[in-house]
C-alpha cells in the first residue's frame, strides 16, 4: 500500500501549480473583498478534489490492470484510496487554515479565527460529500461514464435533503432549526470549546460519510471486470 | 509447478474460453494464436483482472484466491494493453516499485534503462512505442521474479527491438528456478525461446507441444486431390483446402516421408500450422 500512496502523492506534486493557482486566486480574492473565508473554501475545494484526479489517471491507457499485477490487491487499492483522501482532506484543512492566516497577516486583514475554521471545516464536509459519492462512481463507471452519474447522484442526494428537510418539517411538523438552536445553545459558553464541538460534529459526519462510501467502493472494486 | 490453469472457463455469450495451461520451472512456454483467440483473455484470468466462471487456477503452488501480495512479489508481467503510469517518469517509479517489491534492485533497474536507452526524466507518455515496451519488461525483470507473464511484449516494435527484448529474457531464464508464459501473434519470434507452445484458437487450445517437437515432427503435405483421396490420413490433424487441393497439417512428417515419397512435404513454422488449424478443418 505504501507504493500505492507514494504514487498518488507523486500525482498530486505533478499538479503542484494547480495548488498555487489556488493560492493565487484566494490571495486575490481576500485581497480585494478584505475577508478571507472565501480563500478557505476555495483551497480546500481544489486541495482536495486532487484526490480524485488520481483516480483517472489510474485508469489512462490500461493503468489499472498495471497497479492490479503489482503485489497489492483490489481491497488494499481501495483502503489506500480512502486513506489517501482522507490524509488529502486532514492536509487541505490545515494548508487552508495556514494560508488563510497569512494572507490575513500579510493584507492586513483582521482575520476571525472561528470563521476560517467553521469555513475551512464546512467545506471539508461538502467536499467530502462530494468525494465520497464521487470516488464509488468513478470505480464502477470510469471517468467518461462516470460523469452523467455523478451529475444524477448529486442530483439524487439535494432532493434528498431538501424533500427530506420539507417531509419532516412541513408534514410532520418537526422543528429541525429549533431543535439546533436547542442544541447550540447547550454548546459550553467558551468560543474554543464551540470550535472544538463543531469541528469534531464535522469530522464524525466526515468519517461516517467516507465509512459508507468506502463499503459501496469495496463491493464495486471486488466485482469489477477489466 | 510456477502456473497451472484446469478448464479455466469464461463464457462472453459470443466468445468462449476453455483453457488448460501449465507453466513448469526452467521452461518457456508459448501462447500462440490469432488476435481474438483468446490469448489475452486467458493472461487476465490468471492475474485476476477477470473472474472465470469455473475452473482452477494455480500459481506458485496456491489456489488464485489465496495469493497474497507477498506471492505476487515473485511476479513479473506485461499486459500489451497495460501501460505503466504514463503520467509519471521513469525516475518516479524507483521509489514506488521499491516500496512495493523487497527485492526491487535500484541499480539494475537504472543500469538498465541506461543500457536499453529508457530516459529516466521524461514522462512515460512521451516515450516511443518501443521504450514504453522496453520499460515494461524492465520493471518485470526488476525484482528477482520467478514466473513472468508477457502478454504481446513484442507488440508493435521493429525487428531489432524484437531481438533485444528476447534477450533480455534469455539472460532472465539463466536461472532454472524461474519460468515464462508468453504469448505473440508473430510466433516465429518465439521459436527460439520457448520450450513447449499452447496454440489457442477460439478460446480452445488446440495444440500443446514441445517446440523441438513441433518443429521437427510436424510438417505441411501439400496434396492434389488425387493425392488427397490415396493417402492414409491417420496422422493428418487438420486439412486446409486450397486451388491447387489441400494443405495437410502432420503430427508425423518422417511418416509420409517414408511411405509416400511422391508427396510434397515441407517443414513449415509455427505460423503455418496456426492457419491450417485455425482456417482449415480439424480432425
Amino acid at each position: 500500500m505504501k507504493g500505492l500512496l507514494i504514487k498518488d502523492l507523486k500525482i498530486i506534486l505533478n499538479q503542484k501549480k494547480l495548488f498555487l493557482v489556488a493560492v493565487l486566486f484566494g490571495a486575490f480574492f481576500a485581497y480585494t473583498n478584505k475577508d478571507v473565508t472565501f480563500a478557505a473554501t476555495y483551497i480546500v475545494i481544489l486541495m482536495s478534489m486532487l484526490a480524485l484526479t488520481t483516480i483517472s489517471y489510474d485508469d489512462i491507457n490500461g493503468g489499472m490492470l498495471f497497479i492490479l499485477s503489482l503485489p497489492t490487491t483490489r481491497k488494499l487499492y481501495v483502503i489506500e484510496k480512502y486513506l489517501f483522501t482522507a490524509l488529502n482532506l486532514l492536509c487541505s484543512c490545515v494548508a487552508s487554515i495556514v494560508i488563510c492566516m497569512l494572507l490575513g497577516q500579510l493584507f492586513g486583514i483582521d482575520v476571525n479565527t472561528s470563521t476560517v475554521i467553521a469555513s475551512t471545516a464546512g467545506s471539508t464536509v461538502g467536499v467530502g460529500l462530494m468525494l465520497a459519492v464521487n470516488i464509488p462512481l468513478e470505480l464502477k463507471f470510469g471517468v467518461e461514464k462516470s460523469r452523467t452519474a455523478i451529475f444524477l447522484s448529486v442530483a439524487a442526494i439535494a432532493v434528498i435533503i431538501v424533500g427530506g428537510y420539507k417531509l419532516l418539517t412541513e408534514v410532520f411538523h418537526i422543528d429541525l432549526k429549533g431543535m439546533a438552536m436547542d442544541v447550540l445553545s447547550k454548546l459550553p459558553s467558551s468560543q474554543v470549546a464551540q470550535d472544538a464541538i463543531i469541528a469534531g460534529a464535522f469530522l464524525l459526519v466526515l468519517v461516517i460519510i467516507l465509512a459508507i462510501s468506502y463499503v459501496f467502493s469495496y463491493k464495486i472494486m471486488m466485482k469489477k471486470e477489466y | 509447478m510456477l502456473l497451472k490453469l484446469e478448464n479455466v472457463k469464461k463464457d462472453y455469450g459470443t466468445f468462449k474460453l476453455d483453457c488448460s495451461i501449465e507453466v513448469k520451472r526452467g521452461q518457456v512456454t508459448g501462447l500462440v494464436g490469432s488476435n481474438g483467440a483468446g490469448k489475452s483473455t486467458t493472461f487476465k484470468s490468471i492475474l485476476g483482472l477477470i473472474f472465470p466462471d469455473s475452473g482452477d487456477i494455480e500459481m506458485f503452488g496456491k489456489k488464485l484466491n489465496d495469493i497474497t501480495p507477498e506471492d505476487k512479489e515473485k511476479l513479473g508481467v506485461v499486459l500489451t494493453e497495460a501501460n505503466t503510469f504514463d503520467y509519471l517518469r521513469a525516475k518516479d517509479l524507483v521509489s514506488i516499485l521499491k516500496a512495493m517489491y523487497k527485492s526491487f534492485s535500484e541499480t539494475d533497474y537504472i543500469a538498465k534503462c541506461h543500457q536499453y536507452k529508457i530516459p529516466l526524466d521524461k514522462n512515460i507518455k512521451d516515450f516511443s512505442t518501443g521504450m514504453k515496451a522496453k520499460l515494461k519488461l524492465i520493471i518485470a525483470l526488476s525484482h528477482d521474479a520467478e514466473l513472468l507473464i508477457l502478454d504481446e511484449p513484442t507488440a508493435g516494435l521493429d525487428v531489432i527491438m524484437r531481438n533485444e527484448l528476447l534477450d533480455m529474457l534469455r539472460e532472465y531464464m539463466e536461472d532454472d528456478r524461474r519460468g515464462i508464459l508468453i504469448s505473440s501473434h508473430i510466433s516465429t519470434d518465439l521459436e527460439g525461446l520457448c520450450d513447449d507452445f499452447y496454440m489457442i484458437s477460439n478460446g480452445e487450445i488446440i495444440i500443446h507441444e514441445e517446440t523441438d517437437v513441433l518443429l521437427s515432427e510436424y510438417g505441411i503435405l501439400k496434396l492434389t486431390d488425387d493425392q488427397y483421396d490415396t493417402i492414409d490420413k491417420q496422422y493428418i490433424i487438420a486439412t486446409k483446402r486450397e486451388k491447387f487441393g489441400y494443405l495437410c497439417l502432420t503430427n508425423q512428417k518422417d511418416f509420409y516421408q517414408e511411405n509416400y515419397p511422391q508427396v510434397a512435404i515441407e517443414k513449415g513454422n509455427i505460423d503455418d500450422f496456426i492457419i491450417i488449424m485455425v482456417q482449415g478443418e480439424r480432425k
